[in-house]
């Protein structure tokens, strides 16, 4: 019996300090604004550990995986269940429109989801490692001392906007050809459904 | 209080609007002359689409065709729709020179000598050279033609009065054009030449006076009323190093959007990091960064 009033102590003051943490995080956040302000927090860490793994070019599948898996368990039903009609209240950043546009917030939730799951099956990252290989050979803007031909592997068609593909592929016209899953191409996908949803549904900081 | 001084502004308005109607009856229109020997469609593309002419002149939401434009920007001073800027002789600029290109897009005047309002960024196009313009011309020739009228302006009085424009670009524009540090590195150059020029940063990030022009003074320390009602943050080097960014984290987040805490540029900065920055070079954004953080 004592046994049993110990291990409840200690696991309600875990879930205190667990509750605490949470609340010092995200600015005094209560109920479910805390709750999925915290989720976002998650997904943005797990963002943060692809980005670093681009940057150092070292493709790392654990990392990857670890990110999917969090990624997938905080979007889609569960970021959705979490948004009841008028829980704007602070330190929330959630703007009212997205209870005017719930069909396109619901949208990109799920689509944030499907993403995580395209991420988790994923197992390259040549896309980005093909952006970065073509540093060298980039012109400048403006100036003296180029050659006519610095500008060629640029395409003159996705830049105009005149035909569409992931903005990674932009400059990968002479250097590899990425496949269409890779994790670079998954990761773009989800930055631009996030950056999305932000600029429509999230106040300015 | 607030009433008064609105009212005192405006009279100020319409007294500088009256003045200039009479100052500054039309706009100058000495010929041009440009080199066009260079023509490279495909750097054109790539000044096309940083410096915002693709964003700006597509609307992309309401399904419109490439530079046909039809966005609108909303301001205090009233709302502005985009032109279409395709090569349609009729409603695009088909009927063009490369001459009266580059008076527009330097000058801020129109063909027929009539002044563009600064809701089209021209004052940070001043810093464009021949061969700059030549490019975004023969660029915008491979733009399929789009036959569709572009939207007037909605703007209320007294800001109809177009005339005016001439003494406000009087009063404003600096004409000078692009000015190398040459105490500095040539990766700070390009990137001011980027971020003051092209990218036009300032045009969110440094605050405007009364009369909608940029406080040089207090270039990129954030503008806290944007004429769409927003608000955007200093990105000064003192202000940018306060708040821990480096060119590593300055990178990311103008390729990808990611901060570094591994959130997600919202607001309008999503859109500029979308259509615009994403499709930075490496190698400028490294300049970008450089000049932003005044580093060598």
């Amino acid at each position: 019996m004592r046994q049993k009033t110990v291990i409840f102590c200690a696991a309600a003051v875990f879930v205190f300090c667990a509750a605490a943490g949470a609340v010092l995080a995200h600015g005094n956040a209560t109920g479910i604004v805390a709750e999925r302000m915290h989720g976002m927090m998650l997904m943005a860490r797990s963002i943060k550990s692809l980005s670093a793994m681009f940057d150092t070019g070292n493709f790392d599948p654990a990392t990857v995986n670890e990110a999917a898996a969090t990624i997938e368990r905080h979007a889609g039903e569960t970021m959705i269940s979490l948004f009841p009609e008028g829980s704007t209240e602070a330190p929330s950043e959630a703007m009212p429109e997205i209870w005017k546009n719930w069909q396109e917030f619901s949208q990109l939730a799920l689509k944030l989801r499907a993403l995580a799951g395209d991420l988790a099956k994923s197992t390259d990252a040549t896309d980005e490692n093909a952006v970065r290989s073509t540093s060298q050979q980039a012109a400048p803007v403006s100036g003296v001392g180029e050659s006519s031909d610095m500008w060629a592997a640029l395409d003159e068609h996705v830049l105009l906007g005149l035909e569409t593909k992931p903005r990674a592929e932009v400059v990968s016209a002479q250097t590899v050809q990425p496949t269409t899953a890779s994790a670079g191409n998954v990761f773009v996908e989800i930055t631009k459904t996030c950056a999305g949803c932000h600029a429509q549904f999230r106040r300015s900081k | 209080m607030i009433r008064l001084f609105f009212v005192s502004w405006s009279g100020v308005v319409l007294a500088v609007f009256a003045l200039a109607a009479f100052a500054w009856p039309t706009a100058e229109l000495e010929p041009l002359e440009v080199a066009d020997s260079y023509f490279n469609v495909k750097r054109g593309a790539y000044l096309a689409r940083i410096s915002g002419c693709v964003a700006c002149h597509t609307n992309e939401d309401g399904g419109g065709q490439p530079l046909a434009g039809g966005v609108a920007l909303e301001t205090k001073f009233g709302t502005f729709f985009s032109p279409n800027i395709t090569p349609d002789p009729e409603f695009g600029i088909g009927d063009w020179s490369l001459e009266k290109f580059a008076r527009a897009l330097r000058q801020g005047i129109s063909p027929d000598g009539s002044h563009y309002y600064p809701a089209f960024p021209y004052p940070f196009y001043t810093s464009l050279n021949d061969r700059d313009i030549s490019d975004l011309w023969a660029a915008i020739q491979i733009v399929p033609p789009v036959a569709v009228q572009s939207k007037p302006h909605d703007v209320g009085f007294p800001f109809n009065i177009r005339t005016g424009l001439g003494l406000w670009k009087g009063i404003y524009l600096d004409d000078k054009g692009f000015v190398a540090d040459k105490t500095k590195s040539t990766s700070w150059n390009r990137g001011k030449f980027i971020v003051e020029g092209l990218a036009h940063c300032g045009a969110c990030h440094t605050p405007r006076n009364f009369a909608g022009a940029r406080i040089a003074s207090q270039a990129l320390t954030g503008d806290p009323a944007m004429l769409d009602g927003g608000a955007s943050p200093a990105i000064d080097p003192d202000s940018l190093r306060r708040k821990g960014w480096t060119k590593e984290t300055l990178r990311t987040a103008l390729k990808t959007g990611v901060l570094p805490d591994g959130d997600i540029f919202g607001g309008s900065m999503a859109e500029v990091v979308r259509h615009g920055t994403a499709y930075l070079l490496p190698m400028h954004l490294d300049d970008l960064a450089t000049f932003l953080l005044d580093e060598s």
